[in-house]
């Protein structure tokens, strides 16, 4: 009996160990046996929870899984996912402690694939992938404007060190501005006569009938300039007044008070902080006078009591979500805000939500705030797709084996029939594999229909592409893939193509491209690190508080030329040389 | 490690135990010795081993290349450190912290045990206790953002505060000094005063209670035997708590910070720690300027420490070592 207990006590002893070598390991390395090849994938982000726990029981994962073999091996995936709101530092820690997976997606990457290079950590697959992915390679001859994403510049020698997703066109934007329309039908009138708007659904059972008279002061149904704004928010403040909104307001800009991405400080002729000016240079953005127009229009809006007065507080919310509870309670006239806020979306049927209707508008204009150099600039900087996705990088972990094998599975995704695969299982597909999910999700007719129109064959979803259960029925967390977005319909009511056309309507060209960002050499990488490190902490620090008229004068000339002072000393510039050299290697 | 009592003219001599050999005293004490052998492997596991890593500070460390291939850069991430444009200020904030913490913080434990010991109705004593224990088991990510929710403009304290004219306004986003500051304290007394207190508890209950009644007898009132009777009795106590607090202060302070701090709140309550995390992890991880904050604070307290048990030795007369 005593033997017994011992040995049971040494078989939970031993369990016990096991389980926390088990769970103190991040990735494991198991490169799996026979026939089946083993990859380990780092995401830093998945799918909601309550759609599937684990990103294993993705429907396309387990069909490729299933159904396909690559280097005449199966594949078996094991997915692990960042903490949310961790992603980059999870990225950091896996790669401190070693216990990084096979293959680590570098979107929310601490480090450059240079960099993870040089400490051979990952591998050179500069030969590699044209020897195993005849398909990818085609697409990259076919589009040249995305070849120069996928190199890197290692010693003034090209390499390709990372896979990068793409797409076979430029995806409709998923946000942008918005604003309450129904708020301006209402509580406006037509600048020009004075008028009342007339608005309202024509049909009460059609939540996409809407139709109203609305003119702006630039004379069209949008608003177009920063005019425009101004006269929406006057519009606003009644509409709150009137409503008994008391802790609402126009318009809340992200928490740093600019956008990295350029959004809404383009429209100064500018871009924040690094992007390429009218002459192909590089340029810090915040040392121009647009930066200035632009913290005077904001400041002149916070003094009208138009901007969020805690707008620096929203620390934890993405730019395209800021306060975004308060958008849904009816309670903001204009928002950086994603699809899913357009229509009729936000009406709740409260009191302050009722009859809500939100049209996107376009990125807009200045021509109220500077001198002329800053007045009337189209925007070219902002946040927007390309044709370029996420990249991967695989690391030193995997043998040349699963090395092959992945390649050869990413060249299929480049395939036409992985090309549809990534879009989610067909109608044959699903009666073939019976997915739980989609039966779960009622997709029995499968993810999509093939139809024809106008003598084009079109990818038509049977499901709402702004649900964040699209995403968990294609394959949206695996790269690279080639994503399908020409001749697709997305199924968008009229709202949602107003939004996304508004939206899409300039083009991002000032923005530094992968490329750039690529050719830049990992020693200065490493500065461009330490001095945007405190640069950066110097543009939060004091660029909310210029808006809020504390810290510098924004309005005196020798307020601002020590704020330039400031900025020098942060050595900014050198970060622009850095990347004009990259400009001018990419350029070679 | 004990309290040296180290007063003038009375000798400890002849108080000491025959001195064993450590045969003897391991086959004495053994079950003692096998009690602290988890703490042993724990300390050598956890604080021993990773002591080279303090090489770190000194390279520009690569995983690849390892502890000793890395290329050695001397102080270089010293400078960087101590040159970084939030570095002054984080300083500041983090000794202004500390003191704060060593001050109010480290005070309200032992007024809450006087507190608890001399409060006559044991039921409701052991209540207030228990309930005190509490947030000390709660997650510092539920009790920060209780916190955020209490000190938002429409919390329940903001509330309570206008009540005395204060301003309606999200408290911690209150750039002016010393309001982050104070609300760092007292959330990290609620976190910890009654945790902190057991131990003093039970050293008050030591004291002999023919002590409390002499005192008593002689006329003293319930203040008056707190000041001359339990105080002098945990002064041991407290001297060894607080100067073993002064040498970790530094390092403590931060935890909550990361959760309750923003940009707009950057000058008063960005502190070494926090400081340190941006500069090292904001874009490719630095694991060398992490290293070398590491190693500032931690001399920086060993210095702390060695001042303060000798300022004790020579205040109170009794000392850590």
């Amino acid at each position: 009996m005593r033997r017994e207990s011992r040995v049971f006590r040494k078989l939970i002893t031993s369990v016990a160990a096991a389980g926390c070598m088990v769970s103190l390991a991040a990735c494991g390395n198991d490169s799996g046996s026979g026939d089946t090849v083993n990859i380990t994938y780092w995401s830093p982000r998945g799918e909601d929870s309550s759609l599937y726990e684990q990103y294993e029981d993705n429907p396309v994962v387990k069909y490729i899984e299933e159904n396909y073999t690559f280097n005449d091996k199966k594949l078996h995936f094991e997915f692990y996912i960042a903490p949310p709101g961790s992603e980059a530092d999870n990225f950091s820690n896996l790669l401190g402690t070693g216990d990084y997976c096979d293959v680590m997606d570098m979107s929310m990457a601490s480090s450059t694939a240079p960099e993870l290079y040089e400490d051979d950590i990952i591998w050179d697959l500069t030969e590699l992938v044209p020897a195993n992915m005849p398909n990818y390679m085609a697409f990259l001859e076919a589009n040249p404007d995305c070849e120069s994403s996928i190199y890197s510049i290692v010693d003034g020698e090209k390499k390709i060190l990372m896979l990068r997703g793409f797409s076979d066109g430029i995806q409709p934007m998923f946000q942008g501005f918005c604003y309450r329309r129904d708020w301006i039908a209402k509580y406006g009138a037509n600048p020009q006569t004075g008028a009342a708007f007339t608005y309202g659904f024509t049909d009460e059972n059609d939540f996409e009938s809407w139709e109203d008279d609305v003119v702006f002061p630039n004379g069209t149904d949008e608003p177009l300039y920063i005019s425009d704004w101004e006269w929406m928010f006057e519009i606003f403040e009644k509409a709150m007044e009137e409503q008994g909104i008391s802790d609402g307001y126009c318009y809340s800009p992200y928490y740093y008070g600019y956008m990295q991405t350029g959004d809404l400080f383009t429209g100064f002729g500018g871009g924040a902080p690094y992007w390429y000016n009218d002459n192909g240079t590089c340029v810090n953005g915040i040392e121009t006078d647009s930066f200035r127009a632009y913290l005077q229009c904001l400041n002149t809006w916070y003094q009208k009591g138009w901007l969020d007065k805690s707008f620096s507080e929203h620390t934890s919310d993405v730019f395209f979500a800021v306060d975004a509870p308060k958008v849904f309670q009816g309670k903001v006239g204009l928002w950086q805000g994603r699809i899913s806020t357009v229509g009729t979306q936000i009406d709740a049927d409260d009191a302050y939500t009722d009859g809500a209707v939100v049209y996107g508008c376009r990125q807009p204009i200045n021509d109220i705030y500077g001198g002329p150099e800053q007045q009337n600039k189209e925007p070219d900087h902002m946040y927007q797709f390309g044709k370029d996705g996420n990249g991967v990088v695989l690391t030193k972990k995997m043998s040349e084996e699963q090395v092959v094998t992945f390649l050869k599975f990413a060249d299929f995704m480049f395939s036409e029939e992985g090309t549809l695969l990534q879009s989610g299982l067909s109608k044959e597909q699903y009666e073939a594999s019976q997915d739980e999910f989609y039966t779960r999700l009622g997709l029995t007719e499968g993810m999509y229909t093939i139809v024809e129109e106008d003598g084009r064959e079109i990818l038509k979803y049977n499901v709402d592409t702004s649900d964040t259960a699209f995403n968990a029925a294609i394959l949206a967390r695996v790269q690279p893939v080639l994503q399908k977005v020409e001749n697709v319909d997305r199924g968008y009511d009229r709202y949602m193509k107003q939004a996304t056309e508004s939206w899409d309507y300039y083009e991002n060209t000032a923005s530094l491209s992968y490329g750039v960002m690529n050719a830049v050499n990992v020693e200065d990488a490493q500065t461009i690190t330490k001095v945007r490190a405190n640069y950066d902490q110097f543009l939060i620090r004091t660029v909310p508080f210029m808006i809020k008229g504390s810290g510098y004068d924004i309005w005196d000339d020798a307020s601002w030329e020590q704020f330039l002072g400031d900025v020098n000393k942060y050595q900014a510039g050198t970060v622009t040389e850095i990347y004009q050299k990259a400009i001018d290697l990419m350029e070679k | 490690m004990g309290i040296k009592r180290n007063k003038p003219g009375i000798s400890t001599k002849a108080l000491k135990p025959d001195k064993l050999s450590w045969k003897e005293d391991f086959r004495k004490n053994g079950i003692l010795y096998l009690l602290f052998l988890p703490v042993l492997v724990w300390e050598i596991l956890f604080h021993y081993l990773p002591l080279p890593g303090i090489l770190m500070a000194f390279q520009d460390f690569s995983i690849s290349k390892g502890l000793f291939g890395s290329k050695w850069v001397g102080f270089e991430h010293f400078v960087e450190l101590f040159t970084g444009s939030g570095f002054p200020l984080a300083f500041r904030n983090t000794v202004a912290m500390a003191i704060l913490s060593l001050t109010i913080g480290f005070s309200a434990s032992i007024i809450f045990a006087l507190i608890l010991t001399t409060f006559p109705h044991k039921r409701f004593r052991r209540l207030a206790q228990s309930a005190s224990y509490l947030p000390n088991f709660v997650s510092a990510v539920v009790m920060c953002s209780l916190a955020t929710e209490f000190l938002s403009e429409k919390g329940a304290i903001t509330m309570f505060l206008s009540l005395f004219g204060a301003d309606k306004q999200n408290w911690l986003a209150n750039p002016d000094i010393p309001v982050f500051w104070l609300i760092y304290t007292f959330i990290g007394i609620w976190q910890g005063m009654g945790w902190g207190s057991i131990v003093y508890v039970a050293s008050i209950s030591n004291i002999s209670g023919e002590l409390h009644e002499a005192a008593a007898i002689d006329g003293a009132n319930r203040f008056q035997r707190i000041w001359h009777v339990t105080l002098p009795g945990i002064l041991p106590l407290i001297v060894m708590m607080w100067t073993m607090n002064v040498g970790i202060v530094l390092k403590l302070v931060g935890g909550n910070i990361l959760l309750l701090y923003m940009p707009q709140t950057y000058d008063v309550a960005d502190v070494l720690s926090t400081y340190t995390y941006r500069m090292s992890f904001g874009g490719s991880a630095n694991y060398g300027l992490s290293t070398a904050s590491g190693l500032f604070q931690s001399v920086l307290g060993l210095i702390l420490l060695v001042t303060s048990n000798k300022l004790s030795k020579r205040a109170a007369g009794y000392s850590l070592f």
